[in-house]
């Protein structure tokens, strides 16, 4: 993703919108590329953070957009790729040229800084300078949690060890006296953030009103979602209404662009990241399912993260663009920041959305209740869900929000359900990689199903993907499922896999003494030894 | 690498420690001892004395022997706290050409740091002495009280005594920083340190990783130790009045034997019971007849004398439990530190109001400088794994219409920080704001110590009210407020730099650490030992001018026949001393001359 974030993308002339299959979030997007702000500005004023690759990437495919790049994203940090030239005129500033305080000109590097940044000669080292950097610049993006990289739910101890922690990091003393530029300043504006939020955290009655405003803010920017422009009105009417259209297949985003638009019968599969996306993905017809082996965007925002969540967490999430996930955030500096959050663009965008929203208001409300008791009646729980959440954001009555909920619910299990057969699909054809991702994601839907859980497991292993998770998705599932056999030699396999030998011999003997005579324990005994 | 000594600036006594080999160490002055009286004296020769040798001729060089300049350094002339010391000080306190403070000696007048600069630099010679090398580099401790000029003063001194101050860091703070260093412990850590003249609580939370963070701090920069030797004054002259009708406060000098005596008998009273305090001769009575004051004074007796103090100390920490929006039962230690804290009582105060027993693993006299000398040594040196994250004591603000103040940055907020809020114009068509910047805690803007000043200009004619001018406060890590307003509306802006005034010029400073340097090559010329003949030779003199009083005064009675052979012997005994430029054992004959010469003046005044 590192390099991707600098280009800019432009509008491609001549290009119907209207008659694209578009979702609500491509179509916000899409109101805000100008040609002159970068990925990484859109980013920031849209609040999907690096979600917004996948919308720039899917809209590029469909043609409406162009300078978005086919690119396969480098995994490691890369030095400053060369800036794409913008056109000419006052280029440097964002469009309305008061979204982010912090915004201080161009960023074009992995971390929203530029090279200039990075060389001004300070007594640190290169490392250290990337980080205070990439930090410093997404100040205005990250929330409090995503700050500390803490979870929505931690607790006080959590936060002050995490607060403690970057601190100590943080704070210019660390470097007393040191030629420090104006690192120092950024330093010093790092730790006064790192302060106020954990003054605002460990505090019960700040937390809960922050926590409110996170809502109140993720609301603005659904609505905003709704309201910025009137062809993207009709976009949303026409997905809310578009009787049950092909899901995504998590992970295509880097399919072939040739073979994307020219299925032309593969309508709208919205960006296959669901935490940078309002809409959760219609259900999919699974004979028109693409497999696709090419590198795709790591998953580590998706509900596949929503560890041992139940499913109305699951859902949560996707409904909130992942902001309220209770997953632990990566921590700070992991190569990107985790969840965006652009409070000033928030704020601004809420002040001009709220202007124009009251007189049509109730027409849209209108709309969306409409297409949502369709969609119900013919059992469409994605479509239902859909207009649900947007009808509950317009006008969230508790009858309203508890529909929401319900056919929020409903939609997640049959997300899952899919997944489950898009999973097993790529499991049969050997592709463990794409198996293991949809795997997790059925798994989160359906956190009670034994065989799902170890399935997601096994294909995590057999794709050397994360074995933590996979040993916790074993473990469940043994749980779930004490008899069962194969489940518990799952979970074995794990443990060899991750060198916990000790674990391995445990299960393994109570493997054994379930079905002594099954063929794979000699095998795993000689290996765990 | 440059080391870096941490100095505890006490109002009574100061203290220096360096950290070596990884290991705090408190280093002890030339005579062994582990602190040293925050104490100097011009002699009758213009000889400058710090330490033991100035406290030990206070008696009768009275009037040129300052102590407790602390409690004077960043004040104003006028403020009610000067005005107090100047009534009670046996020392002269004029004013100085800025409002400030001076200090009359002999025939110059001293700012206060310059006064305190002598301390310091006697505490750098000691580092120096001990460590065998040049040490220019110093974290210096103040009270968590000490509101921004106090600190800046501090600084100046610090810089007139040829110190590179490279940290002013509040004194529980250190004090946690020596209790919880190499520890690796994670606890909330209270500090309740009455020292010589301040009272200081914080509340800090220590982390596993070694950062310490204050979460709130507190005190009252006009109690400690003097305050309740005053009280023991007090009840001294207020019986010797009761007996004799005379006020021992009219004398200096017996003022001054009674401060001692107060002292001692207070510090006494910590491990016995109940003490004598036996000042003969201490002064004469309207009939030219010598009094002496012979008292017992109980345990009990200072406790009742000086029950409210204590109790002022509680409420303080009271009130910062509040601030932190902590418990009682969430504080886990209780560090006492400072000299008091020996005081039994205040340790049966501490522990029911913390319900809990003060931690005893702490020297209460030197852990704040190791403390000021492990910060030290991690500012410098990265491999101390050791970060202190402080918060600023007092609240920074402005003033608003009617004279209120207006607080923009709270009390006990980690710095650095910036905070900023929105203001307006109080008046029709006003077209500029002047911006008072203030710290302080009272509501009242005139109770808060200014800081600085600016204009905003340029505003747009308008209703009261309709303008917005932003005022965003920054303090960065070294303590440095900067403040700056904005007009919303036309973006005009200005903005200062607040530069704490000690009540100094920089030329003045400047000349002052000329003069100090200059100062600094003279003293390196064994000038204690200078010093010392100095003293002893003015009480020699002082005694060969009473000898013949008191010869006819023995020679008309049976009353101490060997008086004048030992007096002389003394003498003798001083002058082989001085002949021998031995410093310790001109100290030792000095304190004999004292008493002898203190003895003469009793007699003669008594028969005279």
């Amino acid at each position: 993703m590192a390099d991707l974030r600098a280009v800019i993308p432009a509008l491609v002339s001549g290009c119907n919108v209207r008659a694209l299959p578009l979702g609500p979030v491509e179509g916000f997007v899409l109101s805000r590329i100008d040609g002159r702000s970068s990925a990484a500005e859109i980013a920031l004023m849209t609040g999907l953070g690096d979600g917004v690759m996948a919308v720039l990437e899917r809209l590029a495919e469909l043609g409406a957009v162009s300078g978005v790049g086919n690119v396969t994203p480098p995994r490691t940090p890369a030095p400053a790729p060369p800036r794409t030239p913008a056109p000419p005129g006052p280029s440097t500033a964002p469009p309305d040229g008061k979204l982010d305080p912090s915004w201080s000109g161009p960023k074009v590097d992995d971390g929203g800084y530029t090279q200039a940044e990075l060389d001004e000669p300070a007594d640190l080292e290169i490392e250290k300078k990337r980080r205070i950097l990439s930090v410093f610049h997404a100040l205005a993006r990250l929330d409090h949690y995503s700050l500390l990289g803490v979870a929505r739910d931690a607790d006080k101890k959590a936060i002050k060890a995490a607060y403690f922690k970057l601190a100590g990091e943080f704070h210019p003393d660390k470097h007393f006296r040191k030629n420090l530029g104006t690192f120092k300043p950024k330093m010093e504006a790092i730790f006064k953030r790192l302060t106020l939020a954990e003054e605002v955290l460990s505090r019960k009655e700040a937390r809960a009103e922050y926590d409110a405003s996170l809502e109140v803010r993720a609301q603005s920017l659904v609505e905003l979602e709704l309201f910025s422009r009137e062809d993207f009105d009709a976009g949303v009417r026409a997905a809310a209404a578009r009787p049950a259209s092909p899901s995504p297949s998590p992970g295509d985003a880097g399919a072939p662009r040739a073979e994307r638009a020219s299925s032309a019968q593969v309508a709208a599969p919205p960006p296959p990241r669901p935490s940078s996306v309002a809409a959760p993905p219609p259900p999919r017809r699974s004979s028109e399912v693409p497999a696709s082996s090419t590198p795709s965007v790591p998953d580590e925002l998706g509900p596949a993260t929503v560890r041992g969540g139940t499913r109305r967490s699951a859902l949560v999430t996707k409904l909130s663009s992942g902001r309220f996930s209770p997953r632990t955030a990566a921590p700070l500096g992991a190569d990107e920041p985790p969840v965006s959050d652009p409070e000033g663009a928030a704020e601004t965008l809420r002040r001009m959305a709220a202007a124009k929203q009251a007189s049509d208001r109730r027409d849209q409300l209108a709309r969306y209740v409409t297409a949502a008791e369709e969609a119900a009646a013919r059992d469409d729980a994605v479509a239902a869900a859909n207009s649900y959440r947007f009808a509950a954001a317009l006008d969230p009555t508790p009858e309203l929000l508890e529909r929401s909920t319900a056919w929020g619910q409903r939609a997640a299990v049959a997300l899952a359900a899919d997944y489950l057969r898009q999973g097993e699909r790529a499991a049969a054809e050997g592709e463990w990689a794409e198996a293991a991702r949809a795997l997790v994601r059925a798994a989160t839907g359906m956190p009670d199903d034994a065989r799902v859980l170890s399935s997601a497991a096994d294909a995590l292993r057999r794709s050397s993907g994360d074995l933590h998770r996979a040993a916790e998705l074993g473990r469940r599932a043994t749980e779930l499922a004490p008899t069962d056999v194969e489940v518990r030699l799952v979970l074995v396999e794990v443990y060899v896999a991750a060198s916990l030998k000790l674990s391995a011999r445990r299960e393994l003997e109570a493997a054994a003494a379930l079905a002594p005579e099954h063929a794979k324990i000699r095998a795993l005994r000689a290996e765990v030894g | 690498m440059d080391r870096v000594i941490g100095i505890d600036l006490g109002t009574t006594n100061s203290c220096v420690a360096i950290v070596e080999n990884d290991t705090p160490t408190v280093i002890p002055n030339r005579g062994g001892y582990k602190t040293t009286p925050s104490m100097v004296a011009i002699t009758e020769a213009g000889k400058r004395l710090v330490g033991h040798i100035a406290k030990r001729q206070a008696i009768t060089n009275a009037e040129n022997t300052v102590f407790a300049a602390k409690r004077l350094i960043g004040r104003k002339w006028n403020s009610p706290q000067v005005k107090n010391a100047v009534l009670t000080s046996s020392y002269r306190i004029v004013e100085g050409p800025h409002g400030d403070v001076r200090v009359q000696l002999r025939t110059k007048p001293y700012s206060v740091p310059e006064i305190s600069a002598m301390v310091l630099q006697e505490m750098k010679t000691i580092a120096q002495d001990y460590l065998g090398e040049t040490v220019s580099k110093a974290v210096v401790t103040v009270p968590a009280y000490f509101n921004d000029n106090q600190r800046q003063a501090t600084k100046d001194a610090g810089q007139i005594a040829g110190l590179d101050v490279i940290r002013i860091i509040n004194e529980p703070t250190a004090a946690s920083l020596a209790y919880g260093f190499g520890k690796n412990i994670e606890k909330i850590v209270a500090v309740y340190d009455l020292g010589g003249g301040t009272f200081d609580i914080s509340i800090l939370e220590i982390g596993g990783n070694g950062i310490f963070k204050v979460l709130a701090t507190a005190g009252d920069t006009f109690l400690g130790g003097e305050d309740f030797d005053a009280r023991i004054i007090d009840w001294f002259v207020q019986g010797f009045r009761d007996d004799h009708g005379i006020d021992l406060r009219q004398d200096r000098m017996a003022l001054q034997r009674l401060k001692d005596a107060a002292e001692k008998a207070k510090c006494e009273l910590s491990s016995v019971k109940e003490t004598e305090v036996n000042l003969p001769f201490i002064i004469s009575s309207g009939r030219n007849e010598a009094l002496h004051l012979q008292r017992v004074i109980s345990r009990q007796t200072l406790e009742s004398l000086t029950e409210d103090l204590i109790e002022r100390t509680v409420d303080i920490c009271r009130q910062t439990l509040l601030d932190a929006k902590l418990g009682k039962e969430e504080v886990e230690d209780v560090v006492l530190v400072g000299g008091m804290t020996r005081m039994p009582r205040i340790q049966e105060v501490v522990s029911e109001f913390f319900e809990r027993e003060p931690n005893r693993g702490v020297h209460p006299d030197e852990v704040v400088a190791l403390g000021a000398a492990i910060q030290g040594a991690a500012l410098v040196d990265e491999k101390h794994e050791m970060m202190l994250l402080d918060v600023t004591p007092h609240a920074l603000g402005i003033m608003t219409q009617g004279g209120i103040f207006e607080e923009i940055i709270p009390a006990n907020t980690s710095v650095p920080t910036g905070r900023s809020k929105i203001f307006t114009t109080s008046r029709e068509n006003q077209t500029a704001v002047k911006i008072l910047v203030m710290q302080g805690d009272h509501e009242r803007a005139e109770d808060n110590e200014l800081l600085g000043e600016f204009i905003l200009t340029g505003l747009r004619r308008a209703p009261k009210g309709s303008v917005e001018i932003d005022v965003v406060f920054e303090i960065n890590a070294d303590g440095i407020v900067s403040v700056s307003a904005k007009d919303l509306e036309t973006g005009q802006q200005q903005s200062i730099q607040v530069t704490a005034t000690s009540g100094l010029t920089p030329e003045e400073l400047k000349a002052m650490v000329a003069g100090a340097e200059e100062f600094a090559v003279d003293r390196k010329a064994s000038e204690e030992v200078e010093a010392a003949i100095q003293e002893a030779e003015t009480v020699i003199a002082e005694i060969n001018r009473l000898f013949p009083q008191v010869e006819q005064i023995v020679a008309s009675s049976d009353f101490g026949r060997d008086a004048i052979a030992k007096a002389r012997a003394i003498v003798q005994r001083a002058k082989d001393a001085i002949q021998k430029k031995d410093l310790a054992l001109i100290k030792e004959q000095t304190d004999g001359l004292v008493r002898t010469q203190r003895m003469f003046k009793g007699v003669v005044s008594k028969s005279s």
